[in-house]
């Protein structure tokens, strides 16, 4: 009655050098510490192995001390760990792989499967029968010797591969590494354990991508998961389930601001978010200066929780209301100058560029007429 | 609000320690003079002192008069403030300093009353001490000092919070809108300063916004570095693999054995090759030898046919030359005969050419002869003539010779004659006369001097000397004539007489008058003869003896020319001529001419001919005698050698020799085959096995397995070099570097962006907010424009002044004189002009603040002094117009100046 835990694409070494040092470092950080936590469920739930589907680095160059941070953060689950290269962690004439084996960082109870041979977990009597990418891109489909593969009777034949199973998942992929739809039945597999795809997705009742344990990305769906599987016994169905194991949800908003209650919704909307949220946030539509610091207010209130915190507001427009124009106290030219410019910015199908200057100019105008209220009050 | 002071009143101030009083001021102009020291100043001071300074200030003192340092100074000032009246009382320093202030029912005292005060006037108290320029506001514009007058920049400054709020009550006034802005310059001044972090002055990037586009230029390059060497990593990677490969597969395959067993099998191959080789040339070399040995024995063979065939050559050669020498025998007879002819030929050409010549040379001798004859004739004829003349000469001459009178002669006789006359007309002169008229038929005889004389009849005697007349019949008269010179003079008459006669008998004639016509005569013959000596020389010019000795010369050639042709005829006649035979006279000419004579020229050109012929003849007859001696020799060389070769075509060995050489030709020529037939196979046989290319094989068979012991060596090498190098960059981390450079890219990019937006956006705001500040500016500016108008065209009309944002004055234009226009800076202007546009300015703002409601005293102390009398009238009205509208209190020291101002100057008399 094999147990173990399907995971895949660690993407250890990921840097997010596009956000602030103070975001990057911790979501860096938390593809460690998701592996912990994966150690720790293995270890609760006494698996029998844990089976990494490729990607495990993000890179072949990570650097030694986050390849010594990884092991250290396997220690948690002192079974055996089976891992396959995928496309970002190719087994190359020189990759990640050798590199590790060379300084001799590779911890006895982790199997590093990079030939297609298959491996024997003797005391689970689990076969896996591993396909690790010897290429960055490979088009042949590198899991066909899985049909031909002996396995000792009786013994449950788990496939390992990393790709994209053809005809299902038209984009969204890394690279073509081809994967047979109906590999599993036609190699009579257990269970095919897959990586590549980050989200977390059920090919058939035999294959799954378990997706990232922790998500990278905000395009992913279901990503952050990790899959604990049973079978029974040879020829068995899984038992398939999922195991929440991200930490930080990643979500990309768009919310279009064109009413007062619209405004409403979305602050409604950034307080209902989870703590630890990586969000994007795309502003389109227009908003008065009282909404301005509303939205401010609420941004403010969210990025203390966030991890990171997004926000294009770059089409959104300023719409300062007579009221808001009169709240500035700001009279003669330039009452008039906030009018042109409130005017400029919303002019449909005029240069985008051009608006967004005119907008700017209006947010550092207002800006300006609010500090030198503060200072005349 | 309006405001007028109604009465000022001081007391211990300065020179009035009295009470002093100026009573009932007017609501427009009041005119106050006074000389200098007359307290004119300090009653303006008194009035500063009784707004501007506060009640409890320390620093009056020179409020007091001179050396009182006890007193109390104190103003009061009346007035009415929108009709109501109202009194402000101050006093100064000590006790009993105070301020009181009443204006209708209400009052106020002490620093309220002063704020009051302050507030309603437009000024500001010194925080300490005395009250400064800066705290005068409205006042300090419109209180001129005494000497300020032309200052106008600093007072409007202070000013120009009140002046701007009445433009703008005005504007609000006129509905035009709020085009103002509050803060307008503080909005302006935060863009700018924000604007100019971001952009230099002149629109390019500075400071953050600079150092952002560098980062992105800087981090982009980074990035590009790390993608090159990521790319190289990855392309080591590749390599390795590639090596890895190889080497694998070289080291199952072990291609360097497959290459050693050809490179053998190759040498052994070329070997045997070489061996063929070998062979053939040894072949060939004596397949060369018999060749030799057959050319040499045909060659033999060869010799002995071309003996023979020599043999009969010669033979034919021989008869040949011997049919060569038989025709030249004949051409030499023949040129011979015709050399001869020939020559005969030429011996009658000569012939016939002589006769010719001859009978030419007789025809030109002939005429020659002729003509010597006319010559002759000519001279002969000449010579009588000559002879003639000669004859006539000769007489000529011997006419002449004997009556050869010189013309000295002449001269000398022609003198002695008139000397004797006047000797004897001197005498007659002297001499005594007689007159005597006798009877006719009466004579009587004259004695004189032993001669005696008869007269007759009548006439007169002179008597030179002692003279006898004898009277016949009557006797005889002696007469002895007086004087003693008589006798003198007698003598000096006959002595020239006696010369005369002498003279004349030398030259045998026997007077004077016969020699005269002998001169005369002479002079004819002389001419005559040269006449005659001219006829001659015409005849004979040389000479009458050249002449003859010419004639005898042409006489001798005509006799040798004679001769000639007698020779000629002679031999014309004979044809073989003789010298005996002479001709038989001289003046005979030849006669017959023989008859036929070829003419010269056909003779000379026949004998041409035939000279040609003989010289052709002769030259054919050497040729022909040349040609005969060759052919001659010839034959006797053939005749020779023909012999010799017969001799060793007879020679005995010969047909032996011949055979011999025939049979070892036909034996070399057999082993020859046979050797051939062997070279051939050999060369077939290697033809096949080609030994260069066998060479060739074994050169690339060599290099070949050296290139793959190489290459594997070569490869170990790189694959250590690689696996070396990638395990150092894998260690360094590009990928991460380029990942977190890439992110860095992506955040200065960003920043970047986000920079520049807002250095856009603060340009446009910047520019916005300055234009329409700057309209806005104008349209405040207009009332006050509209007031400046009002009083500049009274003091210069047609001008018009621009305006600062200040609200001073800066240019002026006007114009000048030829009609163009004239702008002047303010400062420029001179000291007078300025004093007066700042009065006008002063009185616009008066205008301005009055139509906003603010109170408007205008204070003037000695203004415009320094204005020229035109100038100063023209400002006087504009003065006057003032205080149509304000309260004016003009102090002036000259009171002569302001007497037409409508209003009677006050004397002030402290």
């Amino acid at each position: 009655m094999p147990r173990f835990i399907h995971t895949a694409d660690w993407q250890i070494g990921r840097q997010y050098a596009t956000f602030p040092e103070d975001d990057a470092v911790p979501l860096a950080q938390a593809r460690l510490a998701v592996v912990e936590r994966i150690a720790q469920l293995a270890q609760d739930h006494q698996v029998d192995a844990v089976l990494v589907a490729g990607d495990v680095f993000d890179m072949q160059t990570v650097s030694e001390r986050v390849v010594r941070q990884m092991f250290n953060a396997m220690k948690g689950y002192a079974g055996p760990w089976v891992l396959i290269s995928g496309n970002h962690d190719a087994v190359l004439a020189e990759s990640v792989w050798s590199r590790i084996v060379r300084l001799g960082l590779v911890p006895a109870n982790v199997q590093l499967a990079l030939k297609p041979e298959p491996v024997h977990l003797d005391a689970a009597k689990l076969v896996v029968l591993p396909a690790p990418l010897t290429q960055r891109h490979t088009f042949d489909d590198t899991t066909a010797w899985f049909n031909l593969a002996e396995t000792p009777e009786g013994w449950v034949r788990v496939g390992l591969a990393h790709g994209s199973v053809q005809g299902l998942l038209a984009e969204d992929i890394d690279s073509p590494n081809p994967i047979a739809q109906d590999r599993a039945t036609q190699a009579r597999l257990d269970y095919l354990a897959l990586g590549d795809w980050h989200g977390c997705k059920q090919i058939d009742a035999r294959t799954w991508y378990s997706g990232t344990p922790e998500p990278d990305r905000f395009k992913s769906n279901e990503a952050g998961h990790a899959l604990l599987v049973q079978v029974d016994e040879h020829g068995a169905l899984p038992t398939v389930t999922k195991m929440l194991t991200g930490c930080h949800p990643w979500q990309s908003l768009t919310h279009r601001l064109d009413v007062d209650t619209d405004l409403d919704e979305l602050i409604a909307l950034l307080q209902g978010l989870p703590a630890q949220v990586v969000l994007s946030l795309t502003l389109v539509g227009k908003l008065d200066l009282t909404g301005q610091q509303r939205l401010q207010a609420a941004l403010g209130e969210l990025e203390a929780r966030a991890r990171h915190l997004n926000v294009d507001g770059s089409d959104l427009q300023l719409a300062p209301t007579d009221d808001d124009i009169a709240g500035l106290h700001a009279d003669g030219y330039l009452a008039e100058l906030v009018c042109e410019l409130r005017d400029a910015q919303a002019v449909e199908g005029a240069d985008d560029a051009q608006q967004r200057v005119h907008r700017e100019a209006l947010s550092i105008l207002a800006g300006l007429l609010a500090q030198q209220q503060g200072v005349a009050a | 609000m309006s405001l007028r002071l109604t009465h000022l009143k001081v007391e211990q101030l300065r020179r009035f320690r009295q009470p002093f009083e100026l009573a009932q001021l007017q609501p427009g102009l009041n005119l106050f003079t006074a000389p200098n020291e007359a307290g004119k100043s300090t009653l303006v001071r008194a009035i500063r002192a009784a707004f501007f300074e506060r009640y409890r200030s320390k620093s009056v003192d020179d409020l007091r008069p001179w050396g009182d340092s006890g007193a109390t100074p104190s103003v009061e000032i009346g007035f009415e403030l929108d009709g109501q009246a109202g009194l402000l009382s101050k006093s100064f320093l000590g006790n009993k300093a105070r301020c009181d202030l009443r204006i209708g029912g209400q009052t106020w005292t002490g620093a309220d009353a002063e704020e009051y005060l302050a507030q309603m006037l437009g000024f500001a108290y010194a925080g300490k001490g005395a009250s400064k320029s800066e705290h005068w506001g409205i006042p300090g514009l419109l209180w001129v000092e005494q000497g300020s007058g032309q200052e106008l920049k600093e007072a409007a400054d202070h000013a120009y919070g009140h002046l701007h709020q009445a433009l703008e009550s005005h504007l609000r006034d006129s509905h035009a809108s709020a085009l103002t802005a509050t803060g307008g310059d503080a909005v302006l001044a935060a863009v700018n300063e924000q604007r100019d972090q971001l952009l230099t002055s002149t629109g390019r990037p500075r400071g953050p916004y600079a150092e952002a586009i560098a980062r992105v230029d800087a981090l982009r390059e980074r990035c590009q570095e790390l993608e090159d060497k990521v790319l190289t990593y990855q392309q080591q990677v590749d390599d390795l693999s590639r090596l890895r490969t190889e080497q694998q597969r070289d080291e199952a395959d072990r291609p360097w054995d497959r290459l050693q067993a050809q490179l053998t099998q190759a040498r052994e191959a070329l070997q045997a090759a070489e061996q063929a080789d070998q062979q053939l040339s040894d072949a060939r070399r004596l397949l060369v030898n018999f060749q030799n040995q057959k050319d040499l024995l045909v060659q033999q063979r060869n010799n002995f046919a071309q003996l023979e065939r020599d043999g009969v050559q010669r033979q034919n050669d021989a008869e040949s030359a011997r049919t060569r020498l038989q025709d030249a025998q004949a051409q030499l007879a023949q040129a011979q005969q015709q050399a001869q002819q020939a020559q005969g030929a030429l011996t009658v050409a000569q012939t016939q050419l002589r006769i010719a010549e001859q009978a030419s040379q007789r025809q030109q001798l002939r005429r020659q002869h002729e003509l010597q004859q006319q010559s002759l004739d000519q001279i002969q004829a000449t010579l009588l003539q000559a002879k003639a003349a000669e004859g006539r000469l000769q007489a000529l001459r011997q006419q002449v010779q004997g009556a050869s009178l010189s013309a000295a002669d002449m001269q000398r006789l022609r003198q002695l004659e008139a000397k004797a006359h006047q000797a004897d007309l001197r005498m007659q002169d002297l001499a005594t006369r007689i007159q005597f008229q006798l009877m006719p038929g009466q004579a009587i005889t004259v004695c004189a001097q032993g001669q005696a004389q008869t007269v007759a009849g009548e006439g007169e005697l002179l008597l030179p000397g002692a003279t006898t007349l004898t009277l016949p019949g009557l006797g005889e008269l002696t007469i002895l004539p007086g004087g003693e010179d008589l006798s003198e003079l007698s003598l000096q008459l006959h002595s020239a007489q006696a010369a005369l006669r002498s003279a004349l008998q030398a030259l045998n004639v026997p007077d004077l008058v016969a020699a005269e016509q002998r001169a005369v005569q002479q002079a004819q013959h002389a001419q005559h003869l040269q006449l005659a000596e001219q006829a001659l020389v015409l005849i004979a010019p040389l000479g009458l003896s050249a002449l003859e000795a010419q004639l005898e010369q042409m006489q001798a050639e005509l006799q040798r020319s004679a001769q000639a042709l007698l020779r000629l005829q002679g031999v014309a006649n004979g044809g073989n001529v003789s010298s005996e035979q002479e001709p038989g006279a001289s003046t005979d000419g030849p006669t017959d001419e023989p008859e036929e004579v070829p003419s010269l020229a056909l003779a000379e050109s026949a004998y041409k001919s035939a000279e040609f012929a003989q010289a052709q003849a002769s030259e054919a007859l050497g040729a022909a005698q040349s040609l005969r001696a060759t052919a001659s020799a010839q034959a006797e060389g053939a005749e020779r050698e023909c012999s010799i070769i017969q001799q060793q075509l007879g020679s005995a060995d010969r047909a032996r020799q011949k055979e011999d050489i025939q049979a070892q030709l036909e034996s070399v020529q057999s082993q020859q085959e046979a050797q051939r037939l062997r070279v051939e196979q050999l060369d077939a046989q290697l033809a096949q096995v080609r030994p260069d290319i066998l060479a060739q094989d074994v050169e690339r068979f060599e290099r070949s397995l050296a290139q793959s012991r190489q290459r594997q060596h070569d490869r170990a090498t790189q694959i250590t070099v690689l696996e070396q190098g990638l395990a150092l960059q894998g260690a360094q981390g590009s990928e991460e570097a380029l990942a977190l450079s890439r992110g860095e890219l992506v955040r200065a990019q960003r920043r970047q962006a986000e920079l520049q937006l807002r250095a856009n956006a603060l340009e446009l705001l910047r520019s916005q907010l300055e234009a329409k500040r700057q309209a806005a500016l104008d349209r405040l500016q207009a009332p006050l424009q509209q007031h400046l108008q009002r009083y500049l065209s009274l003091l210069f009309p047609g001008a018009s002044v621009a305006v600062s944002d200040t609200l001073v004055p800066t240019e002026l234009t006007r114009r000048n004189p030829s009609g163009g226009q004239e702008v002047g800076a303010f400062e420029a202007l001179s000291f007078g002009a300025r004093e007066q546009l700042s009065l006008v300015s002063r009185f616009a703002y008066a205008d301005l603040l009055r139509e906003a409601g603010r109170p408007t005293l205008i204070i003037l102390d000695d203004a415009l002094v320094h204005s020229d009398a035109a100038r100063l009238a023209l400002m006087k009205r504009v003065v006057f117009d003032a205080s149509q509208r304000h309260q004016i209190l003009l102090f002036s020291c000259h009171p002569e100046s302001w007497r037409d101002m409508g209003e009677a100057p006050r004397e002030l008399d402290g």
